[in-house]
């Protein structure tokens, strides 16, 4: 009962893609660099690898030159492969288009508002840290389900992402964002969709509890899926990727901030 | 009752009659005064001025002065009166503009239409206009030969006392006296905006604006009515005909500027603004706003000069002095050195650059920490150097070590931060790459 409550919740909650336009923080000390380098790169990787590279020499070609540099959890627990520097390369490869754009917004407009406050080379040390955390926790995660053991690889910016949107909700958690939300809900039993769009203002937090729910709702199905029916579970999505990604943001962060704000939110609370 | 009371009971009877306007009565009343007590001084005055001949009014202040021989009205009038006696020795009563002859009681002359009597702004008895003072309490009252000042002037008066219907007639005998004088008409719909009759004030301002289009003043005036009236096109309109006009007015730049802000014209609002500050380098609203304005474009540097000078030339304790300061605090905040510069912040900024590199260096060890090789761990010792200097060229450059080296300065300078900072990022970089390559 629990787990068809889960899924089915999981399932609808994957329907809704929830897109940030507009906060009431628009200003910017100084253009975002680090972040328009960072989305900057991922793109370039996208054409050069997933376009450029796959017409050149082809689908099973590509795929074991584009192997090696993917996060696959059983090397590292056995420290053969790349080793941490496939954490790195596999956070700015994508599997498609809408992979990349999906990250590459949420990406473009929460990284920007973090790199405004801890400066582009902070932001930038911060944005690996992330990557290595919650790679780390995929790693660990993976490695534990019973079935996979960690023969999954994993990629995409997703997880450094997770600590970004984290952070700024750390920071900026009374904030409103303008967010356009649209998706498809299946019509259970029946295989029409109603389609909807809306536009509200949502509260910051609204982002992460969304995300953190579908993680965990996915993260347990796939450990309780494999435990108990000895099948993978059909949906995969690297959700440890994601609650790494959330750890970071929360426990790294601290790190990161410039003194004046550690020290002026503590004084008079006041919002930076 | 005592005499005395009833005495007082009756001198005030006649003084509220005086006061009305109600002579005759006032004049029975304050000779039944006299007759009981002829040395009341107060009535005496009093009967002066409701007595009706000259010889009258005479014998009555000279009375005042036997009792008093100090008393100052009592002084002034017998001047007066000699005056008049020297320049219209028959009996009859003046208009003193047109010299026409008057009914004794009369309130308006019957051939210039102009008052002979004036209501006293603060005390509201009836004086002659020929008075400059008012002879009950001693308001200053003004020349009439000075025409629609004299009139604005009393208007003005009413209007502290928010004696409406005086102003009214006051304006009205001013904008008469001189319908076309420029500064008048400014004046009227002043006091017309004072008075809430923005309907009147927008009238006057549009009559004034067609006789004299070149004026600015009008324009501004007239945005600010129509900014207040919620109709910022007009409004915007107005101002920016006023800057055309006159572009060295700070106030109408400012209010034009927010106007662009609202409309999103901040390119606009920025060049009015540095404008006005270059006209009122200490217009405090101003810089508030301008570093408002740099702030949303980007330029936080400037955002933060401006919301200086905001803080310092805004009055102590002042709302717009403590928003600057709140700004500040936000964008520019200071630490006590201590703080900013001590061994704990040093830590912190330099396990922040450390991390990565030691999450990399157990990833690869297949997060078992001790099988962590030791060229690893000697990287990790470069590494921590490396962010060390790092930290020192960017964050903490008056830390004591650096202070030891290079004054109490610190890391100050762009060669000084090349010297410290370059060395930290290559031998950071360096150690960073060792564990990537699994070196």
């Amino acid at each position: 009962m629990g787990m068809n409550i889960a899924f089915f919740l999981l399932y609808y909650l994957s329907r809704v893609q929830l897109l940030p336009i507009k906060d009431d923080r628009g200003r910017f000390r100084s253009f975002p660099f680090m972040t328009t380098g960072i989305v900057f790169l991922n793109v370039l990787v996208f054409i050069g690898v997933n376009i450029v590279l796959a017409l050149a020499v082809g689908a099973e070609a590509w795929n074991a030159l584009v192997f090696p540099f993917l996060l696959l959890p059983a090397d590292i627990g056995e420290g053969t492969g790349l080793g941490a520097l496939s954490l790195i390369t596999s956070a700015f490869l994508h599997a498609d288009l809408m992979h990349l754009l999906g990250n590459m917004f949420l990406l473009f407009f929460f990284g920007r508002k973090l790199e405004d406050v801890l400066g582009p080379f902070k932001f930038g040390v911060f944005y690996l840290v992330c990557i290595f955390v919650s790679g780390t926790v995929h790693v660990v995660g993976e490695i534990a389900l019973p079935i996979t053991q960690g023969a999954r690889p994993a990629l995409g910016a997703s997880g450094a992402l997770m600590g970004i949107v984290t952070a700024y909700i750390f920071l900026y958690h009374d904030q409103r964002i303008r967010t356009v939300i649209f998706g498809f809900f299946p019509i259970p039993e029946t295989c029409y969709f109603v389609p909807f769009l809306a536009w509200p203002r949502l509260p910051a937090w609204v982002f992460i509890i969304v995300n953190v729910t579908q993680d965990i709702l996915g993260a347990w199905l796939a450990q309780t899926v494999e435990r108990e029916y000895g099948v993978e579970f059909p949906v995969y999505i690297a959700w440890f990727v994601h609650l790494g990604g959330v750890l970071a943001g929360l426990s790294c962060l601290y790190l990161f901030l410039p003194a004046e704000i550690i020290h002026y939110r503590r004084q008079i609370g006041e919002k930076v | 009752m005592h005499d005395a009371d009833r005495i007082d009971e009756l001198l005030k009877r006649g003084i509220a009659a005086a006061k009305a306007g109600r002579r005759e009565e006032a004049r029975q009343i304050l000779l039944h005064v006299v007759e009981l007590n002829e040395r009341n001084e107060r009535a005496w005055l009093w009967l002066s001025g409701v007595v009706d001949a000259r010889e009258d009014r005479r014998v009555c202040l000279e009375n005042v002065l036997t009792i008093n021989p100090g008393n100052p009205h009592a002084r002034q009038g017998l001047r007066r009166l000699d005056q008049q006696a020297a320049v219209a020795p028959a009996a009859e009563e003046r208009c003193p503009r047109c010299q026409a002859s008057v009914p004794p009681s009369g309130r308006t002359c019957p051939n210039c239409g102009q008052p002979l009597v004036v209501v006293c702004p603060r005390c509201g008895v009836y004086v002659e206009v020929e008075h400059v003072v008012c002879i009950d309490c001693g308001q200053f009252l003004g020349d009439f030969r000075d025409g629609a000042d004299y009139h604005l002037m009393l208007a003005r008066g009413y209007l502290e006392q928010q004696r409406f219907a005086l102003v009214q007639e006051a304006i009205a005998r001013a904008e008469a006296e001189a319908p076309d004088d420029p500064q008048v008409l400014q004046e009227v719909a002043a006091l017309y905006e004072e008075m809430n009759h923005t309907d009147l004030a927008v009238a006057v301002y549009r009559r004034a604006i067609e006789r004299y289009p070149e004026n600015p003043v009008y324009y501004a005036r007239l945005g600010g009515i129509y900014r207040r009236r919620a109709m910022p096109d007009d409004a915007q309109e107005m101002y920016e005909q006023a800057v055309k006009l006159d572009s060295g007015d700070p106030a109408t730049l400012f209010a034009l500027a927010e106007l662009y802000i609202e409309d999103g014209l901040i390119e606009s609002a920025r060049k009015l603004l540095e404008h006005a500050i270059r006209v009122d380098p200490g217009h405090t609203q101003a810089h508030l706003l301008l570093s408002d304005v740099y702030h949303r474009l980007g330029q936080g540097k400037l955002a933060v000069q401006h919301y200086r000078q905001a803080a310092m030339s805004a009055a102590p304790g002042s709302v717009t002095g403590q928003q600057a300061q709140r700004e500040l605090v936000r964008l520019a905040p200071s630490l006590p050195e201590r703080r900013a510069q001590g061994w704990g912040e040093t830590l912190r900024c330099t396990f922040a650059l450390m991390l990565p590199l030691v999450l990399a260096a157990w990833v690869n060890a297949g997060l078992v920490p001790w099988r962590i090789s030791p060229t690893a761990w000697m990287a990790l010792v470069v590494a921590t150097i490396g962010a060390y200097l790092w930290v020192c060229a960017a964050d903490v450059p008056r830390n004591e070590v650096m202070r030891a080296i290079f004054g109490q300065e610190g890391v100050k300078g762009f060669w000084r931060k090349a010297l410290v900072g370059a060395p930290g990022v290559v031998l950071w970089s360096a150690a960073f790459g060792l564990i990537l390559g699994k070196v």
